[in-house]
């Protein structure tokens, strides 16, 4: 039933609070995004973008309606997964609008991290952080401290730390925020690339409609609602 | 695996070298706190063990001559070295003295002994140099640490004494050094009063003082004969009051020091509760600096149980630093201080187990916040 799909979500529904304190964030979203899509998702500050992600990732539990990320229902009605840290180590990847990378390990720690902790072997994290690395053009940086990089250099790896576990999603809140128009291009064109290579869809927060034309589907919170557009202006 | 705590003390050396030391410091006042207890029992009884007497016959209904004041007469010697099962006995006197000299005043306690009698209350072993006393008069030997030089010559009463010898590692019971002269000179300064006294005395109708008194008789006993039956033995025959070296002993610890030690006891306790508080909030606050990373740790994937190991591992360095820190700052002020620090590598293991287990116990602390911190905090602002 959701073999095509990356995540699927039903009438999802998010508030805070109770009583009269209580606030509705989302109210009934419904879509499906499909594998290796690069999705925009754009709303107004303080409407549920973040919100959203964070449900998204397992990591805030909504007040109804169900998610499912590839073919697992994770949550419904209640979370039916055991482990959500454990889901997310092996199937989601986030980019933060920092690079919000550990600031004791150095470059080639920080994206290994992951991988070992989910017990893969050097043998086989090796070389696919150097394969990563390559594809973002910073395997000179392997030995660095992210405090001796640039904000755009860390940003590249973060994105390589949000792949390096080989998520089927990864989760991008305004990655491009930190950075001028042309850096910002530079990540979204890099991000688009890995979905359509790497067979990841990406959900990338951004209030930059600039930024939208390289998007496959937009999101759009209105009305606590979720409404959803195909993008046929395709730029590549 | 990544060892997470190894790249986080490797990434903050310094600080936590300069954290680690300072927790070092204060295990270290611990230790020598502890050290002041273990010197002050020693102490106690350097000059018993140097005495080798098995038997102190002292006044009766006294505990003496340590513990209470204690003067018997010196012809007891005699009496006592008669009864069945003594060796040899011999009289010997104690008495406090505050004493100056051009390194400053210092309290000193004078024994003094007879220095032809069977029972040499100096053990040679510990004289570094000179001789022991080979006059009736004029002749003492002084502590290292009173800084007396041999053939200086001291103003005692109204006598002046010749420092024939030097030893080390010779102290009373409450810590003073030990200085020794003839039975004679110390019955002279410690019973003979003054021209003036002995006059007001004489006008008062008091006959003039008895300088043949002493504070103790102490004495050994024939071999196969049970200390403790001879005492009992002369108990009963004499009227005073006799000890076995045992039972003295036991007095020391028991009665003399009791409450001193109780005191530096309880001290003690306060400053191990004080470090462990200490280290809980050092452990605590490092969590809370790191509580962005561990946000984004947990966020990212990873189990509570790798970032509670880190901060364990952490704390296990820590402690591990602070007490070798802690040992070697003990061990170079240990000499300072007046009184025997008498340093012991059991007690600092024991310290060291107790601080290790307390902090990892306290590192729950910092545990507790990782398992409430929510992961969704990395984002926030």
């Amino acid at each position: 039933m959701y073999r095509d799909n990356a995540i699927c979500i039903e009438n999802l529904v998010k508030k805070f609070g109770s009583g009269n304190s209580e606030v509705t964030v989302i109210n009934g979203a419904n879509f499906t995004l499909k594998k290796g899509e690069f999705v925009g998702l754009v709303a107004p500050s303080g409407s549920g973008k973040t919100t959203l992600l964070m449900m998204l990732g397992c990591v805030l539990e909504p007040t109804s309606g169900k998610i499912v990320i590839g073919e697992e229902i994770v949550y419904d009605k209640k979370w039916l997964i055991k482990d959500d840290r454990e889901l997310r180590r092996k199937k989601i990847g986030f980019i933060f609008q920092a690079h919000y990378l550990i600031p004791f390990l150095n470059i080639e720690e920080n994206i290994t991290l992951l991988p070992y902790q989910n017990g893969e072997s050097k043998k086989v994290v090796k070389p696919r952080v150097k394969e990563i690395m390559e594809y973002l053009d910073m395997t000179d940086k392997m030995e660095n401290m992210p405090s001796e990089l640039s904000g755009g250099q860390n940003q590249r790896i973060a994105i390589a730390r949000a792949l390096a576990n080989e998520p089927s999603i990864i989760l991008a809140d305004e990655p491009t925020a930190a950075l001028d128009k042309e850096r910002a291009v530079s990540v979204v064109k890099m991000l688009k690339k890995i979905t359509r290579e790497r067979g990841v869809t990406i959900i990338m927060v951004t209030h930059d409609d600039r930024l939208l034309p390289y998007c496959d589907k937009v999101l759009t919170i209105k009305d606590k609602k979720i409404d959803v557009k195909e993008n046929n202006n395709e730029i590549i | 695996m990544i060892n997470l705590a190894a790249k986080d003390i490797q990434h903050s050396l310094s600080k936590f070298l300069i954290t680690a030391i300072s927790v070092g410091v204060l295990l270290g006042i611990v230790v020598v706190m502890i050290g002041v207890y273990r010197g002050m029992v020693y102490d106690a009884q350097v000059f018993i063990d140097d005495a080798g007497a098995d038997i102190w016959v002292v006044q009766q209904d006294t505990l003496g001559p340590f513990a209470q004041t204690s003067k018997i007469h010196e012809d007891l010697t005699n009496q006592i070295s008669y009864q069945d099962g003594i060796e040899s006995a011999e009289g010997i006197t104690f008495q406090t003295f505050q004493m100056e000299n051009r390194y400053g005043d210092f309290k000193v306690m004078l024994v003094g002994y007879d220095p032809f009698g069977d029972i040499q209350v100096i053990d040679r072993g510990k004289l570094i140099a000179g001789r022991v006393l080979q006059k009736q008069h004029y002749e003492v030997v002084v502590s290292k640490k009173t800084n007396y030089k041999l053939g200086e010559y001291i103003d005692m009463g109204r006598d002046r004494f010749k420092v024939v010898g030097i030893t080390d590692n010779t102290v009373s019971n409450g810590g003073d050094y030990l200085i020794f002269t003839s039975l004679k000179d110390a019955q002279t300064l410690q019973f003979t009063y003054t021209n003036e006294r002995i006059r007001s005395d004489e006008n008062r109708g008091i006959k003039g003082g008895n300088p043949h008194l002493v504070n103790a008789v102490i004495a050994k006993t024939k071999e196969g004969y049970s200390p403790k039956i001879v005492a009992k033995n002369i108990e009963e025959t004499t009227h005073k009051k006799v000890f076995t070296n045992e039972e003295q002993r036991d007095l020391l610890l028991q009665k003399v020091i009791k409450k001193s030690s109780k005191q530096i006891g309880m001290f003690t306790v306060i400053l191990i509760v004080v470090s462990i508080i200490i280290i809980a909030l050092i452990i605590y606050t490092m969590t809370l600096e790191k509580i962005k990373e561990i946000s984004i740790l947990k966020l990212i994937g990873i189990p509570n149980f790798t970032i509670a190991k880190m901060i364990i591992q952490e704390t296990v360095v820590l402690g591990v630093l602070a007490f070798i820190s802690g040992n070697i700052f003990a061990t170079l002020i240990s000499g300072s201080f007046p009184k025997r620090i008498l340093l012991i590598p059991s007690d600092s293991i024991g310290l060291f187990i107790v601080i290790l287990i307390s902090s990892i116990f306290a590192s729950l602390f910092g545990i507790y916040k990782v398992i409430k911190t929510d992961p969704a905090q990395a984002i926030a602002g």
